[in-house]
């Protein structure tokens, strides 16, 4: 009986998730989905599948909201709720360690001066808040209208399947360098990232890898918006001065 | 979500924050979003509409957080369900659902492909160039049935009414679309390795 329940429910679970059943079918299908824990798996995963569909409609379209409307959107919803002092501590894991810091930094004012204490906890909170910023400022140059992306890969003929992303900014100075797929480097070598513009070659930073191969850096250009012509991740030795030998990973701009 | 560092980078997590008043989860949610909301409006109901669409939408998205239960599926289908209930009920309101769909189709259908020019590949989200890519490899009757189910709002007897075809026949088109675009999309490398790498700067 519930197989048989399953199979007419699976029949119907794709035009479930699109919502182009009829009522007293999609009632039957919630009725089934009350009970089965298989199928609410299904749909619940088809269901992600067709909210997906607006995405490829925003990759396709050349249109773009007016920048004024998120302002507004804010502002509209801002007097509401005001939170602004709240800013930086809302996430749960900070928020426990803060009152970790706090915690400590109270019972130190029990053995130093107050003084002390106050100044010791300004000092963590300065910490905290400036790793929180680093987050919200990659997330800001990877994640946004603005961004701009360069795909770095293998030199042709190569069989790595590394690839990297830079990832910038026309109103920010900061760029974001990403590779993934990378095995560890050898011995005494490091992955330095060079970026090339007019100005010259310069040493973006030294990306480190992680077991799953994956390395990323966030650091600040000179000015916003840093046009660069070439990016390329080389492995040489630590404290490398200059790029030699043969890129793991290569962008060039074109043109 | 084990992880709150890493939590802040989905979806889930930033409803979840505006449940407490949180205005940067909802500016995050919005850099997020904005784009496909307002182009899905735009194109299906037109750009004078489409402003006051995203708008209401992070409204709701903001009045209605506390509502989101993630248990039952991801902060972004929760969003989209949303922006899909706004525009299906325009249209109907309107009384052509096939006409917003029309221009939708057309869009997708354009044989631009943004690979071919950088500029656009260079502001591009991975993820979006990743869904457009496998919608775009749909064939183009199953690509119409499920738009004209998910956009316009239509039944599947609407759709075999409107194509003229069988309800059989729209019947298995919409499950052989879905089911391939599942397929297609079932493995975002690059996301996961960025939430990852972003998780781990926290560290």
């Amino acid at each position: 009986m519930k197989e048989q329940d399953c199979q007419r429910t699976r029949e119907t679970l794709e035009a479930y998730a699109l919502g182009a059943l009829e009522d007293d079918e999609r009632a039957a299908v919630d009725q089934h989905l009350k009970t089965c824990a298989d199928c609410r798996r299904q749909a619940a995963e088809l269901i992600e599948t067709a909210h997906k569909l607006p995405l490829a409609v925003g990759g396709a379209s050349p249109l773009r909201p007016p920048g004024a409307l998120k302002e507004r959107l804010l502002a509209a919803v801002a007097p509401e709720r005001p939170v602004e002092t709240r800013r930086w501590w809302w996430r749960p894991s900070v928020a426990l360690a803060l009152v970790s810091l706090v915690l400590a930094a109270l019972f130190a004012a029990w053995n130093a001066r107050l003084d002390d204490a106050l100044s010791q906890e300004r000092d963590l909170r300065a910490r905290l808040a400036r790793l929180q910023v680093q987050q919200e400022r990659v997330l800001e140059v990877v994640d946004s209208q603005e961004t701009r992306k360069a795909v770095l890969l293998p030199p042709k003929g190569s069989d790595s399947r590394a690839y990297g992303k830079v990832f910038s900014r026309a109103d920010m100075p900061h760029v974001v360098a990403m590779a993934a797929r990378l095995p560890q480097p050898r011995g005494d070598r490091a992955y330095h990232l060079w970026l090339t513009r007019a100005g010259g070659t310069r040493l973006a930073g030294v990306l480190t890898v992680d077991s799953s191969g994956f390395g990323l850096i966030l650091f600040e250009a000179d000015r916003a918006g840093p046009v660069y012509g070439e990016a390329r991740l080389i492995e040489q030795p630590k404290g490398s001065r200059r790029p030699s030998g043969e890129p793991v990973l290569r962008w060039r701009a074109e043109g | 979500m084990e992880d709150g560092i890493q939590g802040a980078a989905t979806d889930a997590a930033l409803v979840g924050r505006l449940g407490h008043g949180d205005l940067v989860a909802l500016g995050a949610l919005y850099d997020r979003y904005a784009r496909d909301i307002y182009a899905v409006a735009a194109h299906a109901l037109g750009r004078g509409a489409a402003e006051e669409v995203v708008q209401d939408v992070f409204i709701r998205v903001w009045q209605r957080a506390s509502q989101f239960d993630a248990g039952r599926g991801s902060g972004r289908a929760w969003i989209m369900a949303i922006v899909r209930h706004r525009i299906v009920d325009e249209l109907r309101r309107r009384g052509h659902r096939q006409a917003g769909v029309d221009t939708i189709d057309e869009l997708l259908a354009g044989a631009e492909d943004p690979d071919a020019d950088v500029e656009e590949q260079a502001s591009a989200h991975e993820e979006r160039e990743h869904i457009l890519e496998a919608v775009r490899e749909l064939p183009e009757e199953q690509r119409r049935v499920i738009f004209l189910a998910y956009f316009g709002g239509l039944t599947q007897s609407e759709i075999a009414q409107e194509l003229g075809c069988p309800l059989g026949t729209v019947k298995k088109r919409t499950r052989l679309a879905l089911q391939k675009l599942r397929a297609s999309l079932a493995e975002r490398p690059v996301v996961k390795v960025l939430e990852k790498g972003v998780s781990e700067l926290g560290r």
